[in-house]
């Protein structure tokens, strides 16, 4: 028997959570595979964290952002990063205007609910931090006028792997404030082939708008609500010490291995990811396979790994399975 | 005249040949003498040189030998001098005594060093005779200095080797000095890893499912979800199994979410009747966990025999029973039991 009110939120969880299986299928008659991309998206959503998507171009990363916005009734921009791109291009800027002899404020792209940062490797560092800012505040100072971004407001990024030519990488607190990073990788070759197929008899859909602001804001309000109990509160904690002091935690080999752990930052998007994923498992609590879920996506951009890492071909994956592998589960 | 002459003659060449045999006899010639002698009659100041004394004397005599002090005149010193030796000579009825004395001096000069006075007598004869030797003369000269040169030490200093015995306070410092480093290492090591500082010799437990159904037993005993303690009832009863599993069939259930507990024992091959006791103790320990669930009296006992049946069932056979199984097994008649 479970306590009233963890059973009342089960009950209510399993009534307002019905939007995300048409979600996901309205996701997918678009996209074919990627669920778990299709799945942390709708964590993003929920949790109102934002993503960076990396991963080899082609891989429906674009398609599948566009899709989302498509689905909800939110507004939605798209902000291609180019080298040349200026930080008024993406907050906006004041315009004079001769007629009136006085400045016009214009907001820029992201001045809406759903931002995708297509490629933002692509620009310099001052463009993406006046992104980053505007992720972080949730407001745009433009001239002497403070603008609040609307709500929800959700950015969700692609990038480039690193190793490609022309891209700046987005420094480490930059990178921080994303709550997860998605690594996309290539479709299974049964997926592969009913792309193919799709794209070649024309058979290519587009989302329908099925759900409004309101139900995400709604959601939102009962994800918070998602019990997290003290023993899943402290094996986040252990996770997150166990990247920052891998020796207390039996991982002594990495200890010269990791450059810096993972910020506080992580175990509050730990926590919030792990209540998200639960909501969409429609539970009223976090459990650990929960928090394992999603540990990849929101440690890997959170955790630097040495020169002797990186010469041994260790990864921040291999450090975060031997992490996952070495902390006691409640 | 003639005749005179020859006679004169023969006189002069018989006394002269008398004269010669007696003057060169060495039975007849008295060997008894007394020889002072230096190896050099010239030193540097400072410098050692031997004078040596020798007497030839009857074997029969009694000798009374020189003693030699400290000191031969004011300015010659004895360094150092042998015991008095005995040589035989060509005549067997004479014997050589000689006394070798290191001398020095530090006084400049001609220095005289007086003769020595051996006396003896002898057997049968109370009188004593005297032998005397020649007295010798030492040059002392001073080392010459080249004033033209710069003043320059003769010879540096000389390091001594070193031995074991001047090692041994350095090295038992050593030892010392490691061996507190080692204690202090020893400790933090045991400290960090949460250890005592002397480990405790422990009994042998026994195999990992005969600690886990004790486990079980103290479980009971402490009566936690008797006394509301729910969560803690739950988490102790999902720790045993966990460590069962990882000490009895290497399964890493401490480190494993509940789904993967149950893939990894579905991997293991092990008893796939258990499994539901498994899937069931774990899922409602869960809910109990991090759900805040309040199972009811009967699901907390249920548990509890669940778990004890799954470690029942998945315990490995004693090795004797499982033979003698197998035996009866095979010779059983009854088609039934073989099946």
């Amino acid at each position: 028997m479970l306590e009233n009110n963890i059973s009342e939120l089960n009950e209510k969880i399993q009534r307002e959570s019905a939007f995300v299986d048409m979600l996901t299928m309205e996701m997918h008659r678009v996209i074919v595979g990627q669920k778990q991309m299709i799945e942390r998206l709708i964590i993003g959503l929920l949790s109102n964290g934002h993503i960076l998507l990396e991963g080899m171009p082609g891989l429906a990363k674009t398609l599948a952002i566009k899709s989302l916005a498509n689905s909800i009734d939110l507004s939605f921009s798209r902000i291609q990063f180019t080298p040349d791109l200026l930080p008024a291009d993406v907050v906006g800027t004041m315009i004079y205007s001769p007629r009136n002899e006085e400045f016009h404020v214009r907001k820029g792209p992201v001045f809406a609910n759903l931002i995708l940062a297509d490629e933002i490797n692509r620009s310099p560092a001052k463009v993406q931090s006046a992104l980053l800012e505007a992720m972080q505040e949730k407001q745009v100072t433009i001239g002497d006028k403070t603008y609040p971004l609307p709500d929800p407001f959700l950015v969700l990024a692609t990038q480039n792997p690193i190793e490609q030519e022309g891209t700046y990488p987005l420094p480490e607190a930059q990178v921080d404030r994303f709550m997860l990073k998605l690594v996309i990788t290539y479709p299974t070759k049964q997926e592969e082939k009913v792309i193919l197929r799709q794209n070649i008899n024309n058979d290519v859909f587009s989302t329908r708008k099925i759900l409004k602001p309101a139900d995400i804001q709604r959601a939102r309000e009962i994800v918070k609500e998602v019990y997290l109990d003290e023993k899943i509160e402290n094996y986040i904690t252990d996770i997150v010490f166990a990247s920052r002091f891998p020796a207390d935690y039996n991982l002594k080999k990495y200890k010269d291995l990791i450059r810096y752990g993972a910020s506080p930052r992580a175990s509050i998007f730990l926590a919030m990811a792990a209540k998200a994923l639960a909501f969409i498992k429609r539970r009223g609590y976090v459990i650990p396979e929960d928090v394992r879920a999603v540990a990849h996506d929101v440690l890997r951009h959170r955790i630097g790994l040495t020169y002797e890492a990186e010469a041994e071909n260790i990864t921040t994956e291999d450090i975060i399975n031997e992490i996952l592998n070495s902390v006691e589960v409640p | 005249m003639r005749m005179t002459m020859n006679i004169n003659f023969r006189h002069i060449f018989i006394s002269g040949l008398i004269l010669i045999v007696v003057a060169f006899n060495p039975a007849k010639a008295d060997p008894q003498k007394a020889v002072l002698s230096l190896d050099t009659s010239s030193i540097r100041i400072g410098e050692r040189v031997q004078l040596r004394l020798n007497a030839t004397l009857p074997k029969t005599a009694s000798i009374f030998w020189p003693v030699i002090s400290d000191t031969l005149s004011g300015k010659v010193e004895v360094s150092a001098k042998s015991k008095v030796d005995t040589n035989a000579t060509s005549r067997k009825d004479f014997v050589t005594y000689s006394q070798n004395i290191i001398i020095t001096s530090f006084d400049t000069g001609f220095h005289y060093i007086p003769a020595f006075t051996i006396q003896y007598a002898y057997s049968g004869d109370t009188t004593r005779h005297e032998l005397l030797s020649e007295s010798v003369y030492l040059k002392v000269r001073a080392v010459e200095v080249d004033t033209t040169r710069a003043i320059r030490d003769i010879r540096g200093p000389i390091q001594a080797p070193l031995t074991f015995a001047e090692l041994v306070p350095y090295l038992a410092a050593l030892a010392i000095i490691a061996l507190i480093i080692g204690l202090i290492w020893y400790y933090l090591w045991r400290k960090r890893m949460n250890k005592p500082l002397f480990p405790v010799m422990t009994r042998p437990l026994g195999p990992p499912w005969e600690i886990a159904l004790q486990n079980l037993v103290l479980l009971e005993e402490k009566k936690l979800w008797q006394n509301g303690k729910i969560k803690e009832y739950y988490s102790e009863l999902t720790d045993i199994l966990r460590h069962y599993l990882n000490q009895q069939h290497g399964i890493e259930a401490m480190e494993m979410i509940t789904s993967e507990i149950l893939s990894a024992y579905d991997l293991a091959g092990l008893q796939a009747d258990s499994r539901h006791l498994l899937a069931k103790t774990l899922e409602k320990a869960d809910y109990a966990k991090f759900a805040k669930a309040i199972p009811q009296r009967s699901e907390n006992e249920l548990s509890m025999t669940q778990a004890r049946q799954f470690i029942e069932t998945t315990k490995p056979l004693p090795v004797e029973n499982k033979a003698e199984t197998e035996i009866k097994t095979a010779q059983s008649p009854d088609p039934e039991i073989k099946a």
